[in-house]
């Protein structure tokens, strides 16, 4: 690839920081309690047309990322630009039009659908609003809309509560779709859902970036679920990426403790195989007091004082291959010599 | 009702053992009639009770303000079945043309603080900051107001009538639905449904009206359906204190200020305007248990 494609979003050094519990009575008293570092410094780039997945641990502030990225919380420091446009510094008014390109699909199809609106109602509000389509073409949109996604459009006149989960979440998709996005942040989109429906939700997925040249960025915590839709893997440990690869990279040689660790923690699907090395150690420390230098040094078992003391950057490992960890070399031989001797 | 519902459930009973389970929603309609017997009920009596007072004048024997000196104090018979008053009007027409008025001023005394609260108390809700404490305070301040207080101050300075009630019974009664409505804004504001709404680059104050507002009212349209009751005993209060509408127009409370003095020697005069009250509220009270039941059924999965 000789011309590299104008990332789509770009994310640099996104922060997103909450006041720590009590934390106004405690400054009135003169100790401020410790904020809570959701999001601690991430980059990342995304190019047109590409999934990025995003991994980690429960806790590890890939929601809170997602949101941020779409400004649905408000971030505390950084930068956001989505085809060059400074995202961060829109007013709401202008920020309002520009969720039209800038789409998100939650993880509960419960709660993310408003109980009262029949999915028609749900779906013409967005056309509406946007001015998508003129007033006597817009029944019409709905019915393609519902049918892009797999549902039958006779049944637009019904609740939410009519439907079944994985329904509720094309319902869901459909809705994200309606304003015709460039980015969607899927948050968990499949977690919620039985797992017989997860591959019907996922091909969606891929389809609609097929047939509509959709970005997205795919949260996720199922290595499984990522290793299947992602063109990209950007892993999460308390806040920040700690590596960020091609999914065939990811899975082939993680150049990170901690990715590693969690490619050894994933079921295989092989009776005969049993797991012989704890895979991380340990409990994930808590984000309100997360440890010095590299946050993964507690658990890791490479770990040296560099790690206790100096935050690892990330930084490219190989060609379009980053990792934050001082001893990456170190860490990727580790995997090839168990790779040889645990085919 | 109950009667035939214990014979048809006894009746079904042994039914889908033998017929297999076909027979089933026999059952189950008995027990949806079973569910919603509240708001039946309760809907049935307020329909006759409102039947009554709109055709008070075709069907009252009487009318409700012809006095006649020579039958005064009769007790109920079948010439005045509610008896007849110290002026000898006909208490019978009387307390059904007093239904038309208690329970227009019933109504519109809810109506109006169910809305103003309402919107009030979502904005404060999702607005927060300074609009909630402010909101918030304010509401504060007409609670701790004592609810007479409030009313005979309202009402000495507009004289009495029903605009001074309708305003007294709205300024003392806005503040429970702001509170009740914001506490459910607080929740719905942070659900999934609005950060979508958000996600979808819908304006504030669409997102308030149509995502969070529809969701939240439940609680206070049964509240409002089972306040009606206080608030028609509030209107009889203020007629009693004689700071209702004017003697002649009967009203349920005027009727019971006026049947106090003959109370031993004419029960008929106090007892059954009294009575009709109750049955008013009881109709409100089954009503609302009723309400409650369906719309919490409605917004479940």
């Amino acid at each position: 690839m000789t011309i590299e494609a104008a990332p789509l979003l770009e994310v640099k050094n996104l922060s997103k920081t909450y006041a720590g519990r009590g934390a106004f009575l405690r400054s009135l008293m003169g100790r401020a309690g410790p904020p809570l570092r959701a999001v601690d410094q991430v980059s990342l780039e995304i190019r047109p047309r590409e999934i990025v997945s995003l991994v980690g641990e429960s806790g590890s502030g890939k929601t809170t990322l997602g949101r941020a990225i779409l400004r649905l919380v408000e971030p505390s420091d950084g930068e956001i630009r989505f085809r060059g446009l400074d995202v961060r510094a829109l007013s709401q008014k202008r920020l309002r039009a520009t969720r039209r390109d800038m789409q998100m699909v939650f993880q509960d199809p419960y709660s993310s659908l408003n109980p009262r609106m029949t999915v028609r109602a749900t779906l013409e509000e967005a056309l509406r609003v946007h001015r998508m389509r003129p007033a006597d073409q817009i029944a019409r949109r709905v019915d393609e809309l519902l049918e892009i996604v797999g549902l039958n459009p006779a049944h637009a006149g019904r609740l939410p509560r009519d439907f079944s989960g994985g329904q509720r979440q094309r319902i869901g998709i459909a809705r994200a779709l309606s304003v015709e996005p460039a980015f969607i942040v899927a948050d968990e989109p499949v977690s919620a859902v039985d797992v017989s429906v997860q591959a019907q939700i996922m091909n969606l997925l891929l389809d609609l970036r097929d047939r509509f040249d959709l970005t997205m960025l795919f949260i996720a915590h199922d290595l499984s679920v990522v290793r299947y839709v992602s063109d990209r893997v950007a892993v999460m440990y308390l806040g920040r990426i700690v590596e960020y690869a091609k999914q065939a990279d990811i899975f082939a040689r993680p150049r990170h403790p901690y990715t590693q660790g969690l490619l050894r923690a994933a079921p295989r699907a092989d009776p005969l195989h049993r797991s012989t090395t704890v895979a991380i150690a340990g409990e994930p420390p808590s984000a309100l007091n997360p440890p010095s230098g590299c946050h993964f040094h507690t658990r890791c078992p490479i770990a040296t004082d560099l790690c206790r003391q100096t935050r690892p950057l990330l930084a490219a490992a190989a060609s379009e291959h980053l990792v934050a960890c001082h001893h990456a070399d170190h860490a990727v031989a580790n995997w090839g010599a168990s790779a040889a001797a645990n085919p | 009702m109950s009667e035939a519902a214990a014979a048809a459930k006894s009746e079904a009973g042994p039914r889908p053992e033998i017929l297999g389970p076909r027979f089933v929603p026999n059952g189950i309609f008995v027990r949806r009639i079973g569910r919603h017997g509240a708001l039946l009920a309760g809907g049935g009596m307020l329909v006759a009770i409102l039947l009554a007072s709109i055709f008070a004048s075709s069907i009252s024997p009487y009318d409700p303000i012809a006095q006649n000196l020579r039958n005064t104090l009769q007790p109920p018979g079948w010439a005045h079945p509610f008896g007849t008053d110290n002026f000898g009007r006909d208490v019978f027409s009387r307390v059904l043309h007093a239904a038309r008025v208690d329970i227009a001023i019933g109504f519109f005394c809810v109506l109006f603080p169910w809305i103003i609260g309402s919107v009030v108390g979502g904005l404060a809700g999702y607005l927060g900051g300074f609009v909630d404490t402010l909101v918030m305070r304010t509401v504060d301040t007409f609670t701790a107001f004592p609810f007479l207080v409030m009313a005979i101050g309202v009402i000495a300075v507009l004289g009495p009538g029903v605009t001074s009630m309708l305003i007294a019974l709205t300024l003392s009664g806005w503040s429970i639905y702001a509170r009740i409505v914001r506490a459910e804004v607080l929740v719905a504001r942070k659900s999934d449904y609005v950060l979508a709404a958000r996600a979808m680059g819908y304006s504030n104050a669409r997102i308030l009206l149509r995502h969070i507002l529809p969701n939240v009212v439940t609680p206070t349209v049964i509240f409002a359906v089972t306040s009606m009751v206080l608030v028609i005993l509030s209107t009889v209060t203020l007629s009693f204190l004689g700071l209702g509408l004017a003697p002649p127009t009967p009203t349920w409370g005027t009727m019971i200020a006026e049947g106090r003095n003959f109370i031993f020697m004419a029960w008929w005069m106090v007892t059954l305007p009294g009575l009709a009250i109750v049955v008013v509220g009881l109709a409100l009270s089954l009503l609302g248990d009723g309400l409650a039941d369906l719309l919490r059924g409605q917004g479940s999965r």
